[in-house]
């Protein structure tokens, strides 16, 4: 299973589903300002911890998930940070790696740069993970229509992630009887599966699409896609503690400047 | 609750390229009762149950409830959409949202139902269809079962007096085949008429109190036994005699069954054998 499924199957099967999504946005959202907003040591590395923390523990997250979903942010991130590293040769006079040559150097000043940005953006990262796993798409859509976002933007955008399954299943079920019919054993054939296989896909998400809007027509669909899902009690202890652990960030924060 | 008389008179209906597949066809639908609708492929099942749901206007005939033909207005429809409904064949035609309760609510919401009583609709599907245990899980985390059972939920949150179903069997498991009959008997107990379009005789035999035969554009429609008895029909229409007519008939030249008794399921048939006692 990719990460993206499996992030979806982990936000279901959360302990943590059934809280009210403004908890947890409010929660995650907060460390996400702390790791952003405050210095990067000592800050990121503690949030970082403690948003692991809170997926292995109360929210009860795979361990092997978490690891799995880190693993791209991580290589995404390193990548940035080696660019950030290297930088333009500001002459024999700083310290560190020069390539005459290129023009390049690492300089103390530049890894310094790369360090302070790779901890933010990690920490960062772990918090918007750590609302991932916890929060379905479906919940997280409801939240943002009842914070104002467009209902049209919301309802696309709750449509895509319906039908983004029922299209990969589509997909790797035509990809398993194109290869099964050695539809991928050259480069020439692979070329010619694969257009084939995009064709095929875009037709039948065009006709799935006609055929739904059938559907949601015989149920009364007249342009709005309302719906209605059991109010979630938000918990003045979670919120509390959440409020309490970020104040403690700022105030870590704060005392390292 | 209340019964409402359906009916299509002398429909014809058809599709671009295709040329019409109904041609003048009758159908009163039976208040209250379980009608199955068989015939071949590319007979005319689906396209009458989407004639009867509304959502195919018919060239010429019409459809009509308690003798008033149907509006297709926009008023016309949303009142006739809350006397039929039609759960189609692929559940992912139906089901738009990610959410099972949220996909259930979504027909209530539409005829602006205030939210309690959507609540307790929903709930109310949920336990009728044997989809509390689903409730939190996504749809695209359900089998295909259980996503056809989700679907039949989502149109029976509207109420409808009519509930049509394009092979809500197909594609299902025997047991999955056994769970969505039972659902459908506990929403036939709750008041709903249930017309259900099918190529399995048996079960056509089995679970019916009528059936009509869509063939050659026109509906012939009565009872299981007479017209699955009916070799010309079956033929025509490309169907196949259930195994257990067979049988009461081969018992009935041997003088082992009495006129007038027609066993329609294998419990019925081994009942009837267990009755004529040691036979050696």
């Amino acid at each position: 299973m990719s990460v993206g499924p499996a992030l979806d199957t982990a936000a279901w099967a959360s302990a943590w589903r059934h809280r009210a999504t403004g908890e947890k946005v409010l929660l995650a959202g907060g460390l996400l300002a702390c790791a952003v907003g405050l210095p990067a040591w000592p800050v990121a590395p503690v949030v970082l911890v403690v948003s692991v923390v809170l997926l292995l523990g109360p929210a009860r997250v795979p361990p092997r998930l978490v690891v799995r979903a880190a693993r791209g942010v991580a290589w995404f991130l390193l990548l940035g940070c080696l660019s950030l590293a290297v930088a333009r040769d500001p002459g024999p006079g700083a310290s560190g790696v020069h390539w005459h040559g290129l023009g390049l150097a690492v300089t103390d000043v530049s890894v310094r740069q790369a360090g302070t940005a790779g901890g933010h953006a990690v920490a960062g990262a772990s918090s918007m993970l750590l609302l991932a796993a916890t929060t379905p798409m479906t919940d997280l859509l409801r939240w943002a229509a009842r914070r104002g976002v467009p209902v049209t933007v919301v309802e696309i955008a709750d449509l895509t992630y319906r039908f983004v399954f029922v299209l990969l299943a589509t997909t790797s079920a035509v990809h398993a009887a194109q290869a099964a019919r050695l539809g991928y054993t050259s480069r020439r054939a692979t070329l010619a599966s694969s257009s084939q296989l995009v064709a095929s896909v875009l037709v039948r998400a065009w006709e799935r699409a006609r055929r739904l809007q059938d559907g949601l027509e015989g149920r009364g669909f007249d342009g709005t896609l309302r719906v209605w899902e059991p109010p979630r009690q938000v918990s003045a202890g979670f919120v509390t503690a959440g409020l309490a652990l970020q104040v403690g960030i700022v105030a870590l924060g704060l005392a390292a400047r | 609750m209340s019964h409402r008389c359906v009916s299509l008179v002398d429909v014809r209906c058809g599709y671009p390229g295709r040329g019409p597949v109904l041609l003048g066809a009758d159908l009163h639908i039976p208040a209250g009762g379980r009608l199955a609708l068989l015939g071949a492929n590319g007979s005319g099942k689906s396209t009458l149950l989407r004639c009867l749901s509304g959502a195919l206007r018919p060239s010429a005939g019409r459809v009509e409830v308690d003798g008033v033909p149907v509006g297709y207005g926009r008023r016309g429809l949303t009142a006739h959409r809350q006397v039929v409904q039609l759960v189609t064949q692929d559940p992912d035609d139906q089901l738009f949202s990610a959410s099972v309760r949220a996909d259930i609510s979504f027909g209530p919401m539409n005829l602006q139902v205030r939210e309690d009583e959507v609540a307790e609709r929903v709930e109310h599907c949920l336990d009728l269809l044997a989809l509390r245990h689903l409730a939190d899980r996504p749809t695209h985390h359900l089998s295909y079962g259980e996503r056809k059972r989700v679907a039949i939920a989502g149109a029976y949150a509207m109420r409808p007096c009519v509930l049509a179903l394009d092979e809500p069997t197909a594609g299902l498991d025997p047991q999955a085949v056994r769970e969505t009959l039972a659902a459908l008997d506990r929403l036939h107990r709750d008041r709903t008429t249930l017309v259900l379009a099918t190529h399995d005789v048996a079960l056509a035999l089995a679970w019916a109190d009528s059936i009509a035969v869509v063939v050659d554009g026109q509906i012939r429609h009565g009872d299981p036994v007479d017209l699955l008895d009916d070799a010309d029909l079956v033929a025509r229409a490309r169907l196949e005699r259930p195994w257990i007519l067979a049988v009461a008939e081969r018992l009935h030249r041997l003088g082992l069954l009495t006129a007038g008794v027609r066993p329609r399921t294998e419990p019925d048939l081994i009942a009837v054998l267990d009755s004529l006692g040691p036979l050696v």
